[in-house]
């Protein structure tokens, strides 16, 4: 039994995946490498961050729609599938650039890479063009910020609340809002016994 | 079978006490599942538990057409307008069973988008503990329904 047991231990320590080796040994971790230095090189960006294998560059708000139609449509990258948009509300933390940092998720089919591309959002001034015109899957994503952080997406063609309901005054994710609420769960009119429908 | 012969042809009552009688005995529920309390209904109501016994197998899913609506499950700020657009949509006399913990106080979920507690907008007449309630509760609360309309005080 207890030489079963460390050899399950030790299979443990193996699988764990914390540690990346920095040079890559399994062949989705190339792959994964070799794209983010083409992708570098193509837009001069910055170093990207590493984690678990995954690369992530930071990108200025002027330039997201413009990268991003040519990682679609460059068959070199072919990063045809938007995954995700959402954002971060880093509020009084200290170490990042700006208050907000909107994330886009993409992913090829062609070339089974990942990507992310990360761009800051001044608080006082919220807003970054919309990527809608290039990802179709934007839009909802989009509005989906919008309505949980209060994100504005310029050229949006339906910029509105998709979860909450249209006439919500807050935006619920900001990290400076409170857990339950500024009372918009108790604003509805208290219905009486007998009250007759308003036809 | 004879048995006609030992009964009077005929039986004095309130007109009222027939009214209730018969109101309690044909209660036409109407579902407002959000939840897993609404699974717990369907439970309630299929063969095992079988509502029906209890003159309460009627399910219709408009409200014109029914007279007590069960609030199963969490009631959210964008439901809530509709639960009560259905709560006036509902002829009278109408009755109101908040059943579970969510939509009693809103349970576990104390949140700025879950009402807490169905009974801040709409009257309720009976609350059923759970989480959520077993059929059995469901049943025992529709009989103690049935008391208070057969004795009026609904």
């Amino acid at each position: 039994m207890s030489e079963e047991k460390k050899d399950v231990e030790s299979n443990d320590e193996k699988s764990s995946d914390f540690d990346i080796d920095p040079n890559p040994k399994q062949e989705w971790q190339t792959r994964e490498k070799v794209m983010a230095e083409k992708v570098a090189e193509r837009f001069e960006l910055d170093a990207p961050v590493v984690f678990r294998g995954q690369y992530e560059f930071t990108v200025e708000a002027s330039r997201i729609v413009q990268i991003l139609r040519e990682l679609k449509e460059d068959e070199e990258f072919a990063f045809n599938r938007l995954t995700d948009v959402t954002a971060v509300d880093y509020l009084k933390l200290e170490g990042y650039e700006e208050r907000f940092a909107v994330l886009y998720f993409i992913y090829s089919y062609e070339h089974k890479t990942h990507l992310r591309l990360r761009v800051w959002v001044d608080e006082d001034d919220p807003r970054l063009p919309t990527v809608s015109g290039v990802f179709g899957a934007a839009n909802w994503g989009e509005r989906e910020v919008y309505d949980m952080f209060g994100l504005e997406f310029i050229g949006h063609p339906n910029l509105e609340r998709i979860l909450l309901p249209t006439n919500f005054g807050s935006f619920p994710l900001r990290k400076d809002y409170p857990l339950r609420g500024r009372g918009e769960r108790d604003d509805f009119p208290r219905l009486r016994r007998g009250e007759k429908e308003d036809l | 079978m004879g048995l006609e012969d030992l009964l009077p042809p005929f039986f004095a009552t309130k007109l009222q006490t027939l009214l209730n009688w018969s109101r309690k005995n044909s209660l036409w529920p109407m579902p407002f599942g959000t939840a897993c309390c609404a699974i717990e209904l369907m439970s309630t109501l299929s063969s095992r538990y079988d509502l029906s016994r209890f003159g309460a197998e009627v399910l219709r899913f408009s409200p014109r057409q029914s007279d007590l609506l069960i609030v199963g499950g969490r009631v959210c700020v964008k439901m809530m307008p509709v639960l009560q657009k259905i709560y006036l949509q509902m002829p009278e006399p109408k009755w109101v069973v908040s059943m579970g913990a969510c939509a009693s106080c809103g349970g576990v979920f104390d949140t700025y988008t879950m009402i807490q507690g169905v009974d801040q907008f709409i009257p309720v007449d009976i609350y059923i503990p759970g989480c959520p309630p077993r059929p059995e509760n469901v049943i025992d609360a529709l009989q103690m329904l049935q008391e208070q309309i057969g004795s009026g005080k609904k």
